[in-house]
């Protein structure tokens, strides 16, 4: 920077005055310069007046938003905390609800599989004892049955053996005795 | 029935005339036809027919009331018969006529019917009851 400065000055028809020199060096004109500061100015003020408050007041809105958006979200989080919380509050009493349920089921289960059992155990016992009186009626008719035929068998047997054995004088004896039966017994 | 169509004094008639028929006197059963025709003749015509039939029937139930059968397997002595008959006209208040029938199936013994009654002492129904009461 310094070489350049000191290489404008070194140039050919130098006025002495180095600033001068260095200005005509690189071409500055006063009166151009003044023109381009007015210049400058009105734009500047131009800018100022038209664009820069706007852009201004839609940055300070913009950062409102953003502010906004900011304590919305904080606040979100600490809604989403609140939630979170009250979430894992409803889960653990979801959870402990759940096991009294469980609990609930579990013994009203256990009661009903015990009444069950109970009334199958009696309707077993109820079978069986059926069964048992079954059995011991069909014992009972079977013994009927089988005295009956015995009783058959030795009346049928003794009357077979009595008519082929008995003799007439057998037979008027047992007549004689059986008048005199009759005449008795009425 | 034709002698509940008959008044009570002509079913009364039947019965005396029944009996008549079947007395085992003599002298009463021959009387049996010439009273029967007196008194046929003084019913009037509608009922004689029933009166008949009455007389009918009622000497049938009275010879069955005087019939003393006894059932015998084997030689029975005439002695024990009458000794059964005597019994049962005492008993009864009754002449009774005896009417033996031989009967095999009784093995041995005696059963004597009389009316609805039936005694029962033969080695057969002896057998059976045993028989009954085993059962």
């Amino acid at each position: 920077m310094f070489d350049l400065l000191f290489l404008a000055a070194a140039t050919p028809e130098s006025t002495g005055n180095p600033i001068i020199d260095l200005a005509n060096t690189f071409g500055v004109d006063w009166r151009i310069i003044l023109a381009q500061i007015v210049n400058f100015a009105l734009v500047a003020y131009l800018l100022w007046r038209f664009a820069f408050k706007r852009v201004m007041a839609s940055m300070e809105e913009r950062q409102k938003q953003i502010a906004d958006g900011l304590r919305f979200a904080d606040e979100s989080k600490l809604q989403l905390a609140e939630a979170e919380k009250t979430k894992a509050e409803i889960i653990r009493a979801a959870q402990a609800e759940g096991q009294e349920i469980l609990r609930e089921v579990k013994e009203k289960a256990q009661a009903f599989h015990d009444q069950q059992t109970k009334e199958t155990s009696q309707k077993v016992e109820e079978m069986l004892q059926r069964g048992r009186e079954a059995n011991e009626l069909e014992r009972q008719k079977m013994l009927s049955e089988v005295r009956r035929e015995i009783a058959s068998l030795v009346v049928l047997t003794s009357a077979k053996v009595l008519r082929s054995e008995l003799q007439d004088v057998q037979k008027q004896r047992i007549n004689e005795a059986a008048a005199a039966e009759i005449a008795r017994s009425n | 029935m034709p002698a509940q169509n008959l008044p009570t004094k002509e079913r009364r008639l039947a019965k005396l005339l029944a009996q008549l028929a079947v007395s085992q006197d003599q002298t009463e059963r021959a009387g049996f036809s010439s009273q029967l025709a007196a008194i046929h003749g003084s019913i009037p015509a509608t009922r004689r027919r029933d009166f008949l039939k009455a007389v009918r029937s009622e000497s049938i139930r009275a010879w069955r009331r005087q019939q003393l059968v006894i059932e015998h397997a084997g030689p029975l002595a005439s002695a024990a018969a009458d000794d059964i008959k005597s019994y049962f006209e005492s008993e009864f208040k009754r002449t009774l006529r005896v009417d033996q029938v031989e009967n095999s199936e009784l093995i041995a013994g005696l059963r004597v019917r009389l009316d609805d009654l039936t005694f029962d002492s033969s080695v057969a129904g002896h057998l059976q009851r045993l028989a009954q009461t085993i059962d």
